[in-house]
């Protein structure tokens, strides 16, 4: 007798409402695609005609024929200046998230962790004029150390706090489990929770690859640029946003072309970086349950 | 002398003290069960026994703990070799997930000694999980990874991984609160064959559990130890009025 009214029929009044919630959803999620659909089918068709051997293997030829040489100076140049970067800020990135997870308490850890936070938020460009001014100027030349440098400034946060915040799910029965056994603190990380985190933190360090990557303003003043291979990490270096960016402001349409298709490849790599993260995190998200 | 002695022990959590004055012991041999309501005190006072109490933020504890008359929380006393000789096993059955069922049982060998060899880690984890009561399920799997056995088999493996390092006292927080009756039954049973060689102690909530594997009782209130006997007195003569309602179900 009750039960016929629990389970009387859903109102009209109450599909319209759920139906114009869930086309205003779906409007949004068509709105955020589309920009990035767009974006992505643009960059792809201005690019891929630039696309060519030369422009992999050669550097930049005279202006009047710009397609008969590439790049291949600004992939190097990425390579060091990513690579420096990375070398430094992905290892004080995971020590960091390591003891604000597992051993800060405290003043110090929540000044790391405001640091950290303040940083996430700065302007890149600030991180570039930073370095400009305690490296380049005090060393007196540009390089793809200063470059690498700005670019630690960025990624260390990001490496960080995101490492913390995979340590933080990582279940305290499992420490607990392995502090049982007489395991010290230390090697209860290394060994048992940090690879517990593990393709968490591999996402963390992608994505702040992938940010670096892109980066334009803090290595414009800070690796400069150049128009020949140098591998030297004490001398001006090109990487692939500053050719991008310097020869997009060019009157040349040539030019233009080249920086088309350094954006292409930039994309490609960003996101295959995204993909590889993600599908390592719902990887890790099936081992973990 | 027991196996082990708690000496006026006391407790904390933040400023909220958990644990007053608790005397009690354990014999070399035996089972000893903590029994009491909810928030009692009976989990912050088995990991007291090895110092897992301090793991938790904020967490204190003062007075003795002897353990062959030795105070685990003496000055210069390493917990890890503590919790070395006083192994536990916690009530969420917690195998390591990125290891194998055989790396799971000897985790605690091969992770302090890292050149523990293959054939030593074999032998071992085949005497670890025969002890507890698993090999026979899992020895043709040894490779495939811990989290994927049942939750009973899983806190089988726990407490083979808590044998490998070969403590002499075993602690069990509520072992099998989390397992079916089935299981539950298994664990009990190996609690019996296990208490020749290891000193048992076992906190549950179960009294008819307690009952069957026990032979000796703490029943707790508030913090505080209301009576500790043989366990067949204390749930038939029990000489305190609490333990009697307590045990006859007439609270808790």
């Amino acid at each position: 007798m009750s039960a016929a009214g629990i389970l009387q029929p859903v109102r009209g009044s109450r599909r319209i409402k759920d139906l114009a919630y869930r086309g205003a959803l779906w409007c949004c999620v068509a709105i955020a695609m589309a920009t990035l659909g767009v974006i992505a089918f643009y960059v792809v068709k201005r690019g891929i005609s630039a696309l060519s051997v030369n422009f992999f293997t050669k550097e930049p030829a005279s202006q009047l024929h710009p397609e008969q040489g590439g790049i291949v100076q600004s992939f190097i140049g990425t390579g060091i200046i990513v690579g420096i970067a990375s070398l430094i800020a992905i290892p004080l990135g995971l020590l960091t998230a390591v003891y604000l997870a597992e051993y800060g308490k405290g003043r110090l850890a929540s000044a790391i962790r405001l640091t950290a936070q303040v940083l996430l938020s700065v302007p890149s460009i600030v991180a570039g004029a930073f370095i400009w001014t305690v490296v380049v100027v005090a060393f007196g030349n540009f390089s793809a150390f200063a470059g690498g440098l700005a670019l630690v400034v960025l990624m260390w946060p990001i490496v960080a706090r995101a490492t913390e915040e995979v340590l933080l799910l990582v279940p305290q029965d499992l420490r607990e489990g392995s502090l049982a056994l007489g395991l010290p603190r230390w090697k209860t990380i290394m060994r048992v929770v940090v690879p517990a985190a593990g393709a968490g933190i591999l996402t963390a360090v992608m994505l702040a690859v992938a940010r670096a990557l892109g980066e334009t303003a803090p290595i414009l003043l800070t690796a400069l640029g150049n128009d020949f291979i140098n591998t030297d990490p004490l001398k001006p270096t090109d990487a692939v946003p500053l050719r991008i960016f310097s020869d997009a402001r060019t009157p040349v349409p040539g030019l233009h072309q080249i920086a088309w298709g350094g954006a292409l490849v930039l994309l490609l790599a960003v996101l295959l970086l995204s993909i590889g993260a993600r599908v390592l995190s719902v990887r890790q998200q099936k081992r973990l349950a | 002398m027991s196996k082990m002695e708690v000496v006026d022990l006391n407790a904390w959590f933040g400023i909220n003290q958990v644990l007053h004055g608790i005397n009690v012991s354990a014999e070399s041999g035996s089972v000893t069960a903590i029994i009491g309501p909810s928030g009692c005190g009976k989990s912050t006072l088995i990991r007291c026994l090895n110092r897992m109490h301090e793991e938790v933020r904020q967490a204190r504890v003062e007075g003795k703990v002897l353990f062959d008359g030795v105070d685990i929380y003496g000055d210069d006393i390493d917990p890890a070799a503590v919790r070395r000789k006083i192994g536990m096993v916690f009530q969420r059955p917690n195998p390591f997930p990125t290891m194998s069922i055989l790396h799971n049982a000897v985790a605690g060998l091969r992770l302090s000694d890292e050149k523990l060899s293959k054939a030593q880690m074999r032998e071992r984890g085949e005497k670890a999980l025969r002890a507890a009561g698993l090999w026979d399920e899992v020895k043709d799997r040894l490779d495939a990874p811990g989290g994927r056995l049942s939750g009973g088999q899983q806190q089988r493996l726990c407490i083979a991984r808590a044998l490998a390092v070969e403590p002499e006292v075993l602690l069990l927080d509520e072992p099998a609160s989390a397992l079916d009756p089935v299981s539950t039954l298994r664990i009990e049973e190996l609690v019996g064959e296990l208490k020749e060689r290891y000193t048992i102690v076992i906190v549950t909530h179960n009294m008819q559990q307690a009952a069957r594997v026990s032979d000796w009782t703490l029943f707790m209130l508030f913090g505080e130890v209301v009576e500790f006997g043989p366990t067949p007195k204390i749930f038939t003569s029990p000489d305190d009025q609490r333990t009697d309602d307590y045990v006859s179900g007439r609270f808790g």
